[in-house]
C-alpha cells in the first residue's frame, strides 16, 4: 500500500507554487472565491432586508428554542433534556430524538464570537447561520469539483451552488434548519471521500469518516451519504474497478464512521440495525471477499481460481440475503422507516402514513419546480453527465450514480431538490469548463503553460488507466490522453466561433444569476411568520397576526396553559408564545395527532370530552377566509379528517364531510362537516365572503357555538385563539348553560 | 328515450366525471304487513337463481324485470343503472361496472343460495329500455336499492323515496365505498386477499429464464453490460427524464392531456401540476438544448475549415437561443410574472 500511494503522492505535490505567475494566479483564485462567497451570502440576506431578522417557519422556531436551552443550561444538560411543555401530558425526551449538530456548532460560533470581544445575541447568530455556510459550501464545492476536472470548472461549480435558488430556498437568513450545515458537511464529506478514493489515503478517509460523522450529527439526510458511498464502491467493484485504493478508504471510512455515527444518542445502534444502513454493511463485506478473490488470485492456477471465486460468491450472497430476511424477520434488523420506504414505492406513504403524505415537502416535483430551482442549469446537467461519462475515472463513476440517483429522489419528493442541487452545479460547471477549454484564445499557449500541472498528473493518470485497462476497456489504448485533455489540446480555430459560443454560454449564466435574484426574492424570503401583501395601488402591508397572537397568548395566558393546535403551529407556539402544547412539528406520536384532528372534527359533544381528558384551556386555529389566506386550518382540515379517520375509522369518516363529492364549506356543507368543531370556530362570528374557498358565510352558518368561548382573534382574523368553558357549576350541560347566559 | 339519452349526457358533462352516484334508498312501505306474513312469501328467489349469471350479477333484460317486479320479493335488489353506449361516454359507468361485479362475485361466492338476501341486478340502457321508462330512471350511473316487497308492483318510480347521495372517491376503488353502503341491509363481504402465488412464481421463472438466457449468451451479455454507450444512453435518459418531472406523472397518475370541452390541452397553467404531456416536451427540449452543447464541445473543434467552425457555432448558438426561448415562453405560461425575457417564440 504505502510504496504505491508515496509515488502518486510525490507526483502531485510539485505544483506550479513557485513561480511568480503562480502566485498572481493564486491571489486571482482566492479573490473570485471569496467573491463567490460574498454573493452567496448577500443573495440569502433578501429575508432580512424585506421584513427583518427573524427566526423563519416552524422547525427552525423549535431549533432555536434548543439552541437557547443549550446555551442557558450546557451540553450535559441539554443531551438529557425531557421537554415537559410539548406533547401534553406525554412529554418529549428532546435531548435524545434530536441531531444536536446545527445547535452545538452555534452555540460554539456564539461563544467565539464573545470571545473575539464582539457582543452579538444568539438569535443573531442563528439567523445568519445559513448563509455564512452557504459560503462554507460553495467552497468544499469548489474543491470537490476541481478533483474532477480543473480549477476553472470548480469556481464555476462554486458559483452555481452559491446562486442555485434550490439549495438558497433552504439557506436564505432566518432559516435556522438543519439543512443549513448538512448541505456544507455534505460537500465536505463527498470531496474527502473522493480525495480518499484518488490517492488510496487513510488521512483522508478518517477526515471523510470524521466529516461524516459531523454530517450524521446534524441531519437525518446522512443515510443519503450511508447509502452514495457504498453504492459508489459497488458500482466500481462491477466494473471491475477493485483496487487497494478503494479497499483502504472504503474500510476507513465505513468503521471510523459507523462506530463515531452512533456515538449520537438519536441514532444509537441504527447503524449496524437498521436496513438504511445494510447497503454499507454488505458492501464492507463484498469488499473483503474480492479483496481475498484478488490476493488467491496471485496464488492459485486460473482454474482454481475460477472455480472458488464462483461456488463461494454464489453461497456467500446467497448465506447473506437469507441471513438479513432472517434478521430482519426476527426483529434484529429493523425494517426501512416510512419515509425511506416511501421513496421507492410511490403510492406507500399516501395509503400506510398519511402523516408524511399531508407534507407538502413530501410531494413529487413538477417539472416547473426544477425548473424554478435550477433555472438553465437543467440543460448542462446532462451535459455535464455526458462528459463525465466520456471521462469516467473513478470519481467521475460517483458523480454519475449521483446524479442518476439523486434526480430520481428528486422527483419523488420536492424537499430532496435540496440533494440534486450540488451535483447539478458540479455537473454543469463541468460542461461549461469543458465548452471554454475547447473556444479557447489560447490553444497553444495552454499546452506550455497550463499543462504543467496536469504534466504530472497525467503520468499517474495513465499508469492507472494502464491498470484499468487490462481489466475493463478493451477500446481504449494505454497511450491515450484522457477526455478532458484531449478538449484543450483541439481547440477551435475561429475567432469568430469563439465570441459566439463563449457570449452565448455567458447569456444563459446571466439569466441564470437574473433568475436566482428573482425566485429569491419574490419565493424564498418570506419568514412564513410574517407575511407580506400588496394593497391595489402597489403599497406593501405586512400581516403580523400571529406574531401578535402568541405575544396576547404569551401576556395574558396562565403560565401552564394548555393549548392545542394543528401540530404545524406547536413549534411557533412553544418558541413565541411559550405556553405547553399537546403536538408539534415532530410528528413522533401519530396517535396524538390523530387525537387533535378527532377533536377538531368531530362536533361539540363528542369534542367537549376529549377536551377535558387532555386539560386543554385554549384552542388556537389559523383562519384566512378575511384575508385570503390558503394555508389555513380548514384547507389542511382534510388531514385531520383522514390521520385521524385513520385511528378512529367509526368516528371520523371522510366520505362523510364532502357534499356531493366535494371538498365544501358554509351551510350547504354536510352535516358533519358543518357540526365539526374546526368548522364552528372558523366561521364563528364571520360574515361575508370566505374568500379561500369562494363560500358566501352567513350568520346562520354557525348558530351556536357552546363549549368555547371566543377569547382573542388577531387583526385580519387569521389567528382565532377559543377558551375552553369550564364544567357549569350547576352541572347544567354547556348548551342550556350558554343559552341561559345568552337570554 | 331521447329524454333519457339527454339527461344523462347532461348529467355527466355538468358534474364533470364526478365521482357520486346518485343512491336512492326507497323506504319500506310495508314493513310491518311484511312481518305478519312471512308465510305467505314464496320462494321467488328460486326464479332468480336461474338468472344469476356465473359472476354473481344478474344481466337484466326487459323480461327478467319484468318478471322480478311482477311477483312478491323476500330480498334485496340492488340495482345498477348504467350504459356503455361509447356515444354517451359515461366515464363514472366504467369505473364504478367492474367493482359493482367485482363486489357482486364476492357475495355470491361467500353466500350459500339458500341464505341470499341480496340479487345485484346489472340494467343496461341499451337491453332495458322499458325497465327505465317504467322505474323512472333518468341518469346514469344510478345505484337503486329495492327492498323486500309483498304486493305487486308497489315499488315503482321513488315514489316516497329518499334521496341520499353517498360519496364516492375520487380515483380510488369504489369496492370499500360500496360494501359499506351494503352494511344497513345486512349483507357483510369480506375482502379476501391471497398470496400473490402466481406472481411468486412468474417472478422465480422469469429470474430462472433470465439466468439461463443469460448464462447461455455471456459472451453478448457482457459485451452488452460492458458497452459503454449503453449506459450513456441509460444514465442520460434517466437524468433527463427524472428532472422533467416524470416521477411526478406516475406518483400522481396524471392525465396525458387536458380537455377543456373543445379543444385538446397540452399545458396545464397550473405551477402546482402538469400533464403528462408537458413532461414529454419538456424533456425534448431539455435534451435538444444538451445535444447542441454537447456537439459544440465536442464537434465543432473536429471541422477542418475556420470558416465551417463559424458556421456550426453560429447555427448552433441560434438553435440555443431559439429552443431556450420556447422554453422560457413555456414556463411563462406556468409561472405568471416570470420577468425573464429571450426571444418571443413560443409553441404552446
Amino acid at each position: 500500500m504505502s510504496a504505491e500511494t508515496t509515488p502518486l503522492q510525490t507526483a502531485v505535490l510539485p505544483e506550479k507554487r513557485g513561480t511568480k505567475h503562480g502566485k498572481l494566479l493564486r491571489v486571482i483564485k482566492f479573490i473570485i472565491l471569496s467573491s463567490i462567497a460574498a454573493a452567496a451570502v448577500s443573495m440569502r440576506l433578501y429575508s432580512v432586508l424585506r421584513f427583518e431578522s427573524i427566526i423563519h417557519e416552524y422547525d427552525p422556531w423549535f431549533n432555536f428554542r434548543a439552541t437557547k436551552y443549550l446555551s442557558e443550561h450546557g451540553y450535559q444538560k441539554f443531551l438529557n433534556w425531557f421537554d415537559n411543555r410539548s406533547w401534553y401530558p406525554l412529554g418529549r425526551v428532546t435531548g435524545g430524538t434530536l441531531f444536536p449538530g446545527l445547535m452545538v456548532t452555534s452555540n460554539i460560533v456564539h461563544k467565539l464570537l464573545l470571545f473575539l470581544g464582539l457582543p452579538v445575541d444568539i438569535r443573531e447568530v442563528c439567523v445568519l447561520f445559513a448563509p455564512a455556510f452557504s459560503g462554507l459550501t460553495a467552497y468544499f464545492t469548489y474543491l470537490l469539483t476541481r478533483e474532477m476536472k480543473d480549477d476553472v470548472s470548480g469556481m464555476l461549480a462554486a458559483l452555481f451552488v452559491g446562486m442555485a435558488p434550490g439549495y438558497i430556498s433552504r439557506s436564505v437568513a432566518g432559516s435556522y434548519d438543519n439543512e443549513a450545515i448538512s448541505i456544507t458537511l455534505l460537500m465536505a464529506t463527498f470531496y474527502f471521500w473522493i480525495k480518499a478514493v484518488k490517492i488510496g489515503s487513510v488521512l483522508y478517509a478518517s477526515i471523510c469518516a470524521l466529516s461524516y460523522f459531523y454530517m450524521v450529527s446534524a441531519w437525518g439526510g446522512y443515510v443519503f451519504i450511508t447509502n452514495m458511498i457504498p453504492l459508489h464502491v459497488f458500482v466500481l467493484l462491477l466494473m471491475g474497478r477493485y483496487h487497494a485504493r478503494l479497499y483502504t478508504a472504503y474500510c476507513t471510512w465505513y468503521s471510523l464512521g459507523t462506530l463515531a455515527s452512533m456515538q449520537i444518542p438519536f441514532v444509537g445502534t441504527l447503524p449496524v440495525k437498521g436496513s438504511e444502513h445494510m447497503s454499507a454493511l454488505g458492501v464492507f463485506g463484498l469488499l473483503q471477499i474480492v479483496a481475498f478473490a484478488s490476493f488467491l488470485k496471485s496464488k492459485v492456477t486460473p482454474k482454481q481460481f475460477k472455480l472458488t471465486v464462483i461456488t463461494s460468491t454464489v453461497a456467500i450472497i446467497a448465506l447473506s440475503a437469507f441471513g438479513l430476511v432472517a434478521l430482519t424477520y426476527a426483529g434484529i434488523v429493523l425494517p426501512w422507516t416510512g419515509r425511506f420506504y416511501s421513496l421507492w414505492d410511490t403510492n406507500y406513504a399516501k395509503i400506510h402514513i398519511p402523516i408524511i403524505a399531508s407534507v407538502s415537502e413530501h410531494q413529487p416535483t413538477p417539472w416547473t419546480s426544477f425548473f424554478m430551482d435550477l433555472s438553465v442549469l437543467t440543460w448542462f446537467f446532462p451535459v455535464g453527465v455526458y462528459l463525465a461519462i466520456q471521462e469516467l475515472r473513478d470519481e467521475h463513476v460517483f458523480l454519475i450514480v449521483y446524479a442518476v440517483f439523486a434526480s430520481y429522489f428528486s422527483g419523488v419528493m420536492v424537499r430532496l431538490v435540496l440533494t440534486l442541487t450540488p451535483i447539478v452545479a458540479v455537473c454543469s460547471a463541468i460542461a461549461i469548463s469543458a465548452l471554454l477549454d475547447v473556444y479557447n484564445t489560447s490553444g497553444s499557449e495552454k499546452e506550455t503553460v497550463d499543462t504543467n500541472t496536469p504534466i504530472a498528473e497525467k503520468s499517474d493518470k495513465t499508469t492507472k488507466s494502464k491498470a484499468k485497462v487490462t481489466k475493463v476497456n478493451d477500446d481504449a489504448k494505454p497511450d491515450q490522453v484522457s477526455f478532458f485533455d484531449s478538449l484543450g489540446r483541439k481547440t477551435v480555430g475561429s475567432t469568430l466561433s469563439r465570441i459566439l459560443a463563449v457570449s452565448s454560454f455567458a447569456l444563459y449564466i446571466i439569466m441564470f444569476v437574473k433568475q436566482s435574484d428573482y425566485v429569491t426574492e419574490s419565493a424564498y424570503s418570506s419568514p412564513s411568520v410574517v407575511l407580506s401583501s400588496s394593497s391595489p395601488d402597489g403599497q406593501t402591508f405586512l400581516i403580523d397576526d400571529f406574531r401578535e397572537a402568541y405575544y396576547w397568548l404569551r401576556m395574558n395566558t396562565d403560565e401552564d396553559a394548555k393549548i392545542l393546535s394543528w401540530w404545524d403551529y406547536g413549534y411557533q407556539i412553544g418558541g413565541m408564545a411559550d405556553r405547553t402544547t399537546l403536538v408539534d412539528n415532530n410528528t413522533w406520536n401519530n396517535t396524538h395527532i390523530g387525537m387533535v384532528g378527532r377533536i377538531m372534527s368531530v362536533d361539540e359533544d363528542r369534542a367537549y370530552p376529549l377536551l377535558l381528558q387532555h386539560d386543554v384551556d385554549y384552542i388556537l386555529i389559523i383562519f384566512g377566509g378575511a384575508i385570503n389566506f390558503n394555508g389555513d386550518d380548514l384547507n389542511k382540515f382534510l388531514w385531520m379528517i383522514r390521520i385521524s379517520g385513520g385511528i378512529w375509522p367509526e368516528e371520523v369518516k371522510e366520505s362523510d364531510y364532502y357534499t356531493n363529492g366535494y371538498y365544501q364549506v358554509g351551510s350547504d356543507s354536510s352535516d358533519a362537516m358543518r357540526n365539526s368543531l374546526l368548522h364552528k370556530m372558523s366561521f364563528w362570528r364571520f360574515q361575508g365572503m370566505d374568500r379561500p374557498r369562494r363560500v358566501k358565510i352567513d350568520a346562520n352558518t354557525v348558530p351556536s357555538l357552546d363549549i368555547v368561548e371566543e377569547a382573542y382573534t388577531s387583526a385580519n382574523w387569521m389567528v382565532r385563539i377559543y377558551r375552553v368553558k369550564k364544567p357549569d357549576e350547576f352541572g347544567r350541560d354547556l348548551h342550556k348553560a350558554t343559552a341561559f347566559d345568552n337570554k | 328515450m331521447a329524454v333519457v339519452m339527454a339527461k344523462a349526457r347532461q348529467d355527466i358533462h355538468a358534474s364533470d366525471y364526478s365521482s357520486n352516484v346518485n343512491v336512492m334508498f326507497v323506504l319500506q312501505l310495508l314493513f310491518g304487513l311484511l312481518g305478519l306474513l312471512p308465510a305467505c312469501i314464496a320462494s321467488s328467489s328460486d326464479l332468480l337463481d336461474s338468472y344469476v349469471s356465473n359472476d354473481g350479477v344478474i344481466y337484466a333484460d326487459d323480461q327478467i324485470i319484468q318478471a322480478i317486479f311482477a311477483q312478491e320479493r323476500n330480498f334485496t335488489l340492488c340495482a345498477l343503472f348504467t350504459t356503455e353506449r361509447e356515444s354517451v361516454n359515461c366515464q363514472f359507468c366504467k369505473v364504478f361496472a367492474p367493482d359493482f361485479k367485482l363486489v357482486a362475485s364476492l357475495y355470491d361466492k361467500q353466500t350459500t343460495d339458500s341464505e341470499k338476501e341480496m340479487y345485484f341486478l346489472y340494467v343496461d340502457l341499451d337491453s332495458n329500455r322499458e325497465a327505465f321508462k317504467t322505474l323512472g330512471m333518468t341518469h346514469v350511473p344510478n345505484l337503486v336499492f329495492y327492498p323486500p316487497a309483498t304486493a305487486k308492483g308497489d315499488i315503482k318510480r321513488g315514489l316516497l323515496a329518499e334521496h341520499k347521495f353517498t360519496t364516492f372517491l375520487r380515483d380510488d376503488s369504489q369496492v370499500d365505498v360500496l360494501i359499506d353502503i351494503l352494511k344497513p341491509y345486512g349483507v357483510n363481504i369480506e375482502i379476501v386477499t391471497e398470496f400473490p402465488w402466481s406472481k411468486l412464481i412468474e417472478a422465480i421463472g422469469l429470474a430462472i429464464i433470465t439466468i439461463v438466457v443469460g448464462f447461455a449468451f455471456r459472451e453478448k451479455v457482457l459485451k452488452l453490460w460492458r458497452n459503454k454507450k449503453i449506459w450513456l444512453a441509460i444514465s442520460l435518459m434517466s437524468v433527463i427524464m427524472f428532472i422533467s418531472g416524470h416521477m411526478y406523472n406516475v406518483t400522481r397518475g396524471t392525465k396525458f392531456m387536458g380537455y377543456n370541452g373543445k379543444d385538446y390541452v397540452l399545458i396545464d397553467p397550473s405551477f402546482q401540476s402538469q400533464f403528462a404531456v408537458e413532461t414529454q416536451i419538456v424533456a425534448v427540449l431539455y435534451s435538444s438544448l444538451a445535444f447542441i452543447a454537447i456537439g459544440m464541445i465536442k464537434l465543432v473543434s473536429q471541422l477542418k475549415t475556420r470558416s465551417a467552425q463559424s458556421l456550426a457555432t453560429i447555427i448552433c448558438s441560434l438553435a440555443l437561443l431559439v429552443i431556450c426561448s420556447i422554453l422560457i415562453n413555456l414556463f411563462k405560461v406556468k409561472s405568471y410574472g416570470f420577468p425573464i425575457s429571450l426571444l418571443p417564440i413560443s409553441l404552446f
